[in-house]
């Protein structure tokens, strides 16, 4: 009934801190080292990448010396523009590493496309020599000799390409199985053709084989690059995530400009309860599939987690970061306008400040002070969080009067209260009467402190 | 007066200094106008009653003073009372700092801005304490304070009256009142300051609130007690505080002093009057103000009619009193007064007044209006304030309506308020006789409130009676503690003016009213004032009546004169109204006797009125003025001319001058004795007044004292009829008539009353021949003649008729009614023959009836 009085606050000062909190969602910071263990990583992933790359090149440029001359001179100038591009691509990355600008990815891109616009420039050219060759074929129907030379040549080649296909690219060649057997078939019939003495439609048979799987290396090749790229890419963000939530755990609250700086840190983790600790475990789950080698991630899995769970896991560490910050603030404020409370119940009431706690301890709960009459009363003010973090706080003012016990007495108080804050400019609504009398066991500061009790009233 | 108590905590004036402390009383009360007054302590430096309070409330050993009041919840004056209603000393905390029980994660940090009426505003150390308490939270720590037992504490509710009535926390107010009434363990104390006049007033403001019950009783029963009461009056500054508002004006503001040695009957003056020293400095600063800065002098302060005009004279209470006129044993017994007070005060410095209780100041002045009581009375304040029996002197006149009131209850609180004023000086109260009258009602519960307040207020105030000489012995017989009050010493007599002192007066007036008259007109005022003090009423004015008078000749004076004031005045400035009296001739024995002739018989009565005439002439001869005419006993059979020679005896002592009026006012038995106790004084009271300046004819008076049930009121009219002869001796001729033998055994009966009738006239049967003339007189005022064979027969008739009815026979009224008769008989004699215009009916014989027709 009477003891027990529950004042509504809403409070404009509830949103400011709120905005001042949403300066803390930016949580894009660089520690001293972060930049260098990124770029050292990264450089390492690079190495580790590209190295292998490199290696696949070298045996394609093997293979590319067991080709006819006309093969090799073409497949030579690509491979060699392709390994420069890869040396292009890899410099580039490790020259930004750390950097993670997006314009970083989209001159790679751009690259990408100049280079297979050359190699597709070239492949046209070469297929108009090839048709030129087809025709001297056709003009060599005399040369009966020359021309069944060519076209074991040409098969030869396409033999030699279709294994370094499947040398260079033994996983990645798969899905492309029913491509590569189909190419294969036609050069046994190529060669069948070439025993029954058609030269000529043995070479062109040979020359289409060897042209599909030329196209399906390059095809590969870029696929490959590209894999590649992103998965480092993505490590190299998943680390970057990784940083920011170490970074971003321990802070100092950053003022707002002319405001006295705070010693006091923000302890993320404490404050958003443990949502730090889950971000970070999912931030290393997907480092790991990341560096997964035996079933490393595919093209449309690296995509999803540069596309859509890096930004998504930087924007749940803003959105943890900011809510601690504001849980720290809106903790801060509970005690403020419990001295509010007690400063105007002082005035009003002449009982005294006694004892001030938090909930079993805990700044995150609700917030208790204890005034006391030299005559014996007491009058516990508790400030709960509202629950559903709407800006406002609960304040009960529990009276334990020794002989105060009148109602219109005790409501006078709660009126006085609310009226003592809206004087300070807090927003109080007027009190209601709870039913019951207040609970004896939140006299008791010293269990308040020891136990984490439910709020004080049953709301 | 004794210089102001000195104390360890600061000084005090005398308003406060004689305050008692209760003893054992939780609530102490007190009130008057005084607590809104500025002091001057014997620092000559000025205070408000608070500071005081707190000295005296240290000094009486309380060593926490809480003030508080609705706009102040809770203060205090020291800093020892601050620091123990504060046990816990704080460290100041910085603007946008909490304290230090309330952290939070960001430490102490305020995240709003300040509150602008925030802790770490700058407090007065001397008041700090929380403003803004709310009325229940003020109440609440009052109670604690006054529950507490640590520290001797004392609450100070400064403005009692708000408090109480518009406390919000009214109901928790009268609760702690009533707890800390009942607390009563002499430990701590609440001082309720009133800014009411009276304790009265405080119980009738606390009795209408209704809110308060406990404290109603409280105060009802404080002001029931005898002694020791826990309530205090603090009135208007002494003497002595005022002297010292003078000087310090004096040093501080430039006052300037015009004579030293006028400065204590100044201060006196000024003490005297109802009025605050706030009220005074007011008035002091604008005598000392330039440029038009004047000297302060008891001439000034009566230019300025800042104190009573004339009343405080720079001579001494003796000088004024020997110049008063007349008033010969009134000086004497002032002058008796003056020096026993004198000698008390004496011998109590000395110490050898012991433990005798004083002689009682109160004093009874008897005597008619316009003797000076009032202005006597004023001279007693004086009197005994010079020798500090009282502290300012002042007067206070009250009648009796003032004092009564009517309705229950309502009367004691009239006295009570009018007793109040009085305080420090003298409560006056004129006729005061009409309190002990028991037609009046509530009479009685004033004269024991004012016993009360004598005994209780003993010291405080000097309570004069006045009145009726006669009245006033009745009203002190009423009550035996007024006797005890006024013992027979202080019951001083004053005397009616004589016509000389009226003469004096008179002339006094109209001298101090600028008037010029000559001598002629002193002889003719002489017969004036002669004339108003014989036929002087019961309410004459004596001196009042003089001062009337001469003011309205000088009103006529100035209509007649216009602007032209050398013109003296002349005998037409007299009014009309007086000009009757003087210079009336003394008629002739034959004028006088004129009426009386043409009555059959009475020798007697006329040998008596020749017998004043003669006096009287003798007197004027002598230059002395008249005598007061006799009371007479007429006795005499009925029908003897009794009423009609008392009649004309008035006429007759009318025509001498000896009665202002001469009327006859005709009374029995019936007319002055009622049916019960007490109406009958009044009965014939009132038939004396009504014939005041001529003659009460008092018919078969003997029945007044006839004995037997109803005696007793008969004898309460004799014994007043008594009293009011003496008192209006010379102004009422009293005829009492009646058979010989039974006024013989009346006055038997009655001898105070017997000596009162000097003359005593008999008035014989009429003889056969006197009555046959009486018959033919009445006869020829009919217009009828009584031939003597007529006349024969009618003296057979009386004749039988008076032997037949000896002791009945009427008389007069016998020849009366034979007349009626002859009439009767002669008109039917005559039948329908009346007789011619201008011709005498004549009786014949057969128109007198036989004895039995």
């Amino acid at each position: 009934m009477s003891g027990r009085k529950r004042i509504q606050v809403d409070e404009s000062e509830w949103f400011r801190t709120r905005r001042q909190a949403a300066r803390l969602k930016d949580v894009q910071r660089a520690l001293p080292g972060m930049l260098d263990d990124i770029r050292r990583r990264t450089h390492a992933d690079l190495e580790r990448v590209f190295g292998v790359v490199e290696e696949r090149q070298r045996t394609v440029e093997q293979a590319v010396q067991g080709l006819s001359d006309r093969a090799r001179e073409l497949e030579s100038r690509t491979q060699e523009r392709l390994r420069a591009q890869a040396r292009r691509m890899a410099e580039e990355l490790r020259a930004t590493a750390g950097e993670l600008r997006r314009e970083t990815a989209e001159d790679l891109a751009e690259q990408e496309h100049r280079l297979q616009e050359e190699i597709a420039a070239e492949r046209r050219e070469r297929r108009r020599e090839v048709g030129r060759l087809a025709e001297e074929v056709g003009e060599l129907v005399l040369d009966r000799e020359r021309a069944a030379a060519l076209a074991h040549e040409a098969i030869s080649d396409a033999r030699a390409m279709h294994l370094l296909v499947h040398t260079a690219f033994p996983a990645d060649v798969h899905p492309h199985a029913r491509r590569t057997d189909s190419l294969a078939e036609q050069l046994d019939r190529a060669a069948e053709t070439l025993g029954r003495g058609r030269s000529d439609a043995a070479l062109a048979t040979a020359q289409s084989v060897y042209q599909g799987l030329s196209d399906l290396l390059q095809e590969l090749e870029r696929h490959d690059r590209e894999r590649r790229r992103d998965r480092v890419r993505a490590g190299e963000l998943l680390l970057h995530v990784q940083h920011l939530i170490k970074v971003n755990a321990v802070q100092d609250v950053r003022e707002a400009e002319g405001e006295e700086p705070t010693d006091a840190v923000l302890d993320v983790e404490y404050w958003s309860g443990g949502e730090l600790t889950r971000l970070r475990a999912e931030t290393a789950r997907l480092q790991e599939r990341v560096g997964d080698e035996e079933r490393p991630p595919d093209t449309g899995e690296l995509r999803d987690i540069l596309e859509h769970r890096v930004p998504e896991l930087e924007q749940r560490l803003a959105e943890t970061v900011e809510r601690a910050g504001r849980r720290r603030q809106e903790s801060q404020m509970r005690v403020n306008l419990a001295g509010s409370v007690v400063g105007t119940l002082e005035e009003i009431t002449g009982y005294e400040l006694t004892d001030g706690t938090y909930s079993g301890d805990d700044q995150r709960e609700a917030f208790f002070a204890k005034l006391v009459h030299r005559n014996g009363n007491e009058i516990v003010v508790e400030v709960a969080p509202a629950g559903t973090g709407g800006g406002t706080a609960v304040l009960r003012v529990l009276s334990y009067d020794r002989d105060t016990t009148a109602r219109d007495e005790l409501t006078t108080r709660g009126h006085e209260v609310a009226r003592g804050l809206r004087d300070r400019g807090i927003a109080a609504s007027d009190p209601e009467a709870e039913d019951g009398e207040p609970d004896p066991a939140y006299r008791d500061f010293d269990a308040l402190r020891r136990a984490l009790p439910r709020a004080a009233t049953d709301t | 007066m004794a210089p102001p108590r000195s104390s360890r905590y600061g000084p005090s004036a005398e308003r406060l200094a004689g305050l008692a402390m209760p003893a054992g009383d939780p609530l102490f009360i007190l009130h008057g106008q005084g607590l809104d007054d500025v002091f001057v302590g014997h620092d000559h430096r000025r205070r408000g009653v608070e500071e005081l309070l707190w000295t005296l409330l240290r000094d009486a050993g309380y060593a926490r003073v809480v003030f508080s009041s609705l706009s102040r919840p809770l203060y205090f004056r020291d800093p020892v009372s601050r620091d123990l209603s504060r046990p816990r000393r704080r460290p100041p905390v910085p603007a946008g700092r909490m304290r230090p029980e309330l952290r939070g994660p960001l430490g102490d940090r305020i995240l709003r801005a300040p509150d602008p009426g925030g802790p770490g505003a700058s407090e007065d150390p001397r008041t700090a304490a929380p403003a803004t308490l709310t009325d229940e939270h003020r109440v609440m720590m009052l109670d604690h304070f006054m529950r507490q037992t640590d520290h001797r504490t004392a609450v100070v509710l400064g403005h009692a009256e708000e408090s109480l009535r518009y406390d919000r926390a009214g109901r928790r107010l009268a609760g702690a009142l009533a707890d800390w009434v009942e607390q009563g363990d002499d430990r701590n104390l609440c001082v309720l300051v009133f800014r009411k006049h009276s304790l009265q007033e405080v119980a009738d403001f606390v009795a209408d609130l209704r809110s308060v019950p406990r404290l109603e009783s409280y105060l009802h029963d404080q002001m029931r007690r005898p002694t020791g009461r826990s309530t205090a009056r603090v009135g208007h500054p002494h003497a002595a505080e005022v002297e010292r508002l003078v000087h310090l004006l004096r040093v501080r503001e430039g006052l300037r002093v015009e004579d030293w040695g006028e400065l204590p009957s100044l201060v006196r003056a000024m003490a005297a009057m109802p009025v605050a020293l706030s009220g005074w400095q007011a008035r002091l600063r604008g005598l000392a103000r330039p440029p038009r800065a004047v000297p302060l002098s008891l001439a000034e302060l009566r230019r300025r009619e800042w104190i009573a005009g004339g009343r405080e004279d720079t001579r001494g209470v003796s000088e004024r009193l020997a110049a008063m006129v007349g008033l010969g044993p009134v000086k004497e017994h002032l002058e008796r007064l003056r020096w026993t007070v004198a000698a008390d005060a004496g011998l109590r410095a000395l110490g050898h007044l012991g433990d005798a209780e004083p002689s009682s100041p109160h004093l009874v002045f008897t005597g008619n209006p316009g003797t000076g009581k009032t202005t006597v009375a004023r001279l007693v304040g004086e009197i005994y304030r010079d020798q500090g029996l009282l502290r300012r002197g002042h007067l206070i006149e009250a009648e009796v309506p003032d004092l009564v009131g009517g309705f229950m209850g309502q009367t004691a609180i009239r006295t009570n308020e009018a007793v109040d004023r009085a305080l420090d000086g003298v409560l006056f109260v004129d006729e005061a006789y009409r309190l002990s009258d028991r037609e009046r009602g509530y009479g009685q519960e004033a004269i024991d409130a004012l016993l009360s307040r004598m005994e209780n207020d003993r010291g405080r105030f000097v309570l004069i009676v006045a009145g009726y000489p006669a009245r006033m012995e009745e009203f002190l017989a009423s009550n035996p503690g007024l006797r005890g009050r006024f013992p027979a010493a202080n019951v001083i007599h004053f005397p009616d003016y004589t016509p000389s002192e009226l003469h004096a007066i008179l002339l006094g007036r109209l001298g101090a009213l600028g008037l010029r008259w000559p001598p002629a007109l002193e002889d003719t005022l002489r017969d004036v004032t002669e004339g108003m003090h014989a036929t002087r009423g019961a309410d004459f004015g004596n001196g009042r009546a003089m001062r009337d008078l001469a003011d309205e000749m000088k009103s006529r004076w100035a209509r007649r004169v216009r602007a032209v004031v050398g013109e003296p005045l002349t005998p037409e400035d007299v009014p009309e109204r007086c000009r009757a009296h003087p210079g009336r001739p003394v008629a002739t024995v034959e004028e006088a006797l004129a009426e009386l002739d043409g009555l059959i018989g009475l020798v007697p009565v006329k040998e008596l009125i020749r017998d004043l005439v003669d006096r009287l002439r003798l007197r004027r001869h002598q230059g002395t003025g008249g005598f007061p005419p006799p009371h007479m006993l007429f006795v005499g059979p009925p029908g003897t001319g009794k009423t009609t020679v008392a009649r004309l005896t008035g006429r007759v002592l009318h025509t001498l001058g000896l009665l202002a009026r001469g009327h006859l006012i005709e009374v029995t038995r019936a007319e002055l004795v009622a049916g019960y106790q007490g109406q009958t004084a009044t009965r014939t009271q009132r038939a004396v007044r009504s014939a005041l300046d001529g003659v009460l004819f008092v018919d078969e008076a003997y029945s007044l004292s006839r004995g037997g049930p109803g005696g007793d009121f008969g004898t309460e009219a004799v014994d007043t009829l008594t009293r009011e002869m003496d008192e209006h001796r010379g102004r009422l001729v009293v005829v009492a008539a009646g058979y010989p033998a039974e006024m013989d055994g009346f006055l038997a009966r009655n001898p105070g009353l017997r000596s009162r009738f000097t003359e005593r006239v008999t008035f014989p049967a009429y003889t056969g021949p006197e009555l046959v003339e009486i018959l033919r007189r009445a006869a020829a005022e009919q217009g009828y003649a009584l031939p003597g064979p007529a006349a024969g027969r009618a003296l057979g008739r009386l004749e039988r008729e008076r032997a037949a009815h000896p002791a009945d026979f009427g008389n007069g009224r016998a020849v009366r009614v034979l007349l009626e008769h002859m009439e009767a008989r002669l008109a039917r004699r005559l039948g329908h023959t009346p007789a011619a215009p201008g011709e005498t009916l004549a009786f014949a014989p057969e128109d007198v009836p036989d004895a039995d027709g």
